[in-house]
C-alpha cells in the first residue's frame, strides 16, 4: 500500500485535478483507492460531486476528535469504481489553530489512516494537500510514503520546490517520518509553447529521472469534468486529459509497483 | 522566440535553479531509526517519536484509536450452512499455496478439464462483477443472490483445482496470481471478513450489513 501526498505550496498547479484523476485511473485498474481532501477549499470533494457543506462529518472531525469520528465513518464511495473519498470541509481551516497545542498535531492523519487500515484494505491512498506549508500539509507529508509534486512549467517552479525542500528539512528536526519523492509532474503544459518546453527541459535536467515522463497538457475537458463532478475518465475517456492521467497511472505503477495485485483482479 | 532570447532565458533559468536546494526532495528523508521502517501495515498505531516535537509539548502521542470495525467481531457467528465446503489446505485465502505444476497430458480428458476450468473461471469472475455492481447500487437482494453464486462457483473450483494451479497452467485469464489459491467461500461473517470479497463491501458496511447479505445468500444457496 502506497500513500502519496500531492503537494506544492503554490496554488493552481493542478494538485486537486491530479489527485482526483490519478486516483480514478488507479481505481479503474482494480486498485482500491482512497482520496483524502486535506484542503479547506474542499475542491477535490466538490469536484467529485460531494457537497461538503451538506455533510454532518468530514475530515476536520477526524483530525480534531478521531475517537469520536474515525476516518472510516466519513468515507464516501465515488462512482462505480473502487474509489473512496475522505471529504474535506471549510472547517479544516480551524484545524491549523485548534491543533496547535496538541503534541501529536502532525500525526493525526497518520494515526487515523493506520486505524482505518486495520480493518479496510486500500492499495493506494492519495492526499490532496492545501497550498500552504502549515499543519495540514505536515499531516499529509508525515502520513505519506511518497510525494508527488505537480508544477506548472513556470519560472517560479524552482523557487516553490526549494521552499518545499526547506519545509521537509525543517520537519526532520522534530517529526518521525519517512518519505521519498515519487516524482515531479509537469502540468498545464502547452504544446507548441517554446517557453514551456525550455522550462520543462530545465526541470528535467535538475531533477533527472525524478520527473515523470508523462506530462499533463492543458485540456478544457479536465475543467469541465470537475463541473460535472466526475473524474475525467468517467466524463470523457477519449479526451487528451483522460489519456494523460491514464498514462500517469501506468507510470506511477511502474515507479512504485503495488505491493499486491489489485483487489478486483484478485477475486 | 529568437535564439538569443532563448539562450538568455536558459541562462537565467539555470542561474535560478542553481541557487536553490532540492537535496532532501531528491534524496528522500527518513527520521525513523534503522535502515528500513517496517511496512506501514506492520507499524504500530501509536507512533513513538524518535525525538519529542520541538514545542514545549509534554503529552505523549495520542492513545491508540479504537478501530472503526472489529476485524474479528465478538458477536456470535452464524452457523454456516451444511453444504459449505472448506478443503482444509485452502481454508485461508491469503495462505501462500505452493504452485505445484501438474503434468497435463494432451488428451480428451485434459481438454474437458480445460473447458470446465475455463467455464468456471469465467463464471466466477462474472458473478464477482455482478456482486460488485449490486453492492455498489446498494441492491441487497441481488447482492445476496450473487454472493451465493460466487460461493457455489468457488466450491466447484475448489473441488478440482483448489490451489488454482490448473487455471494457471492452462494460462486462463483470471487465474489466481502465482502463490495464491482461489479464495475460500464466504458463508459466514468470519469467512467474509477474511475473504477478499469483503473489499467489495461499501466502506460504510458494518456487521449488520454483512449479516443481512449473508442471510440472503444462505436462502438463495
Amino acid at each position: 500500500m502506497k500513500i502519496i501526498s500531492v503537494v506544492n505550496q503554490k496554488g493552481g498547479v493542478a494538485k486537486t485535478t491530479t489527485t482526483a484523476n490519478l486516483g480514478a485511473s488507479l481505481a479503474a485498474r482494480g486498485y482500491r483507492t482512497l482520496l483524502i481532501d486535506l484542503d479547506p477549499q474542499a475542491n477535490l470533494t466538490l469536484g467529485l460531486g460531494v457537497e461538503w457543506y451538506a455533510l454532518k462529518c468530514a475530515l476536520h472531525n477526524v483530525l480534531l476528535d478521531p475517537e469520536e469520528t474515525p476516518l472510516a465513518s466519513v468515507l464516501q464511495p465515488i462512482a462505480d469504481l473502487p474509489l473512496y473519498l475522505a471529504p474535506g470541509h471549510l472547517n479544516l481551516a480551524d484545524c491549523e489553530v485548534m491543533l496547535m497545542p496538541a503534541a501529536d498535531r502532525a500525526y493525526r492523519l497518520r494515526n487515523a489512516l493506520e486505524t482505518l487500515l486495520e480493518t479496510q484494505r486500500f492499495e493506494w491512498v492519495l492526499i490532496d494537500c492545501p497550498p500552504s506549508l502549515g499543519t495540514l500539509t505536515q499531516n499529509g507529508i508525515v502520513a505519506s510514503s511518497h510525494l508527488l509534486i505537480p508544477t506548472e512549467p513556470k519560472y517560479y517552479a524552482f523557487a516553490g520546490m526549494d521552499t518545499l525542500n526547506k519545509m521537509i528539512v525543517s520537519l526532520t528536526k522534530g517529526l518521525r517520518f519517512k518519505v521519498e519523492l515519487l516524482g515531479v509532474l509537469i502540468t498545464m503544459f502547452e504544446r507548441g509553447t517554446r517557453l514551456h518546453q525550455t522550462i520543462a527541459q530545465e526541470i528535467r535536467e535538475r531533477f533527472g529521472d525524478k520527473v515523470f515522463d508523462t506530462m499533463i497538457y492543458k485540456n478544457v475537458r479536465l475543467s469541465e469534468s470537475e463541473v460535472e463532478g466526475k473524474p475525467i475518465i468517467m466524463f470523457d475517456r477519449r479526451a487528451s486529459g483522460a489519456q494523460n492521467y491514464e498514462a500517469l497511472a501506468d507510470e506511477v505503477l511502474r515507479r512504485a509497483p503495488a505491493d499486491e495485485p489489485p483487489t478486483l483482479a484478485l477475486v | 522566440m529568437r535564439v538569443d532570447r532563448l539562450s538568455s532565458l536558459k541562462q537565467k533559468l539555470r542561474r535560478g535553479s542553481d541557487s536553490f536546494d532540492f537535496a532532501a526532495l531528491i534524496q528522500g528523508v527518513s527520521t525513523i531509526e534503522g535502515e528500513q521502517p517496517p511496512a506501514r501495515e506492520e507499524m504500530p498505531v501509536e507512533p513513538p517519536p524518535a525525538e519529542p516535537p520541538p514545542p514545549a509539548a509534554t503529552a505523549p502521542v495520542e492513545e491508540p484509536l479504537a478501530p472503526a470495525r472489529d476485524p474479528q467481531p465478538a458477536v456470535e457467528q452464524p452457523v454456516p450452512p451444511a453444504h459449505t465446503v472448506h478443503p482444509p489446505e485452502h481454508a485461508a485465502t491469503n495462505g501462500v499455496q505452493p504452485a505445484l505444476p501438474l503434468p497435463i497430458e494432451p488428451s480428451a480428458g485434459a481438454d474437458r478439464l480445460r473447458l470446465a476450468a475455463e467455464a468456471l473461471v469465467a463464471r466466477f469472475h462474472a458473478e464477482v462483477r455482478q456482486l460488485a455492481g449490486a453492492l455498489a447500487r446498494d441492491e441487497m437482494g441481488a447482492a445476496g443472490l450473487r454472493l451465493a453464486r460466487v460461493n457455489q462457483t468457488l466450491e466447484l473450483l475448489h473441488s478440482f483445482d483448489p490451489g488454482g494451479d490448473l487455471a494457471r497452467q492452462f494460462g486462463l485469464a483470471g487465474a489466481p496470481p502465482a502463490g495464491r489459491a482461489w479464495p475460500a467461500t464466504a458463508w459466514s461473517l468470519a469467512e467474509l471478513a477474511e475473504s477478499p470479497l469483503s473489499a467489495l463491501l461499501p466502506a460504510t458496511a458494518d456487521d449488520d450489513y454483512a449479516r443481512r447479505l449473508l442471510t440472503i445468500a444462505w436462502r438463495a444457496g
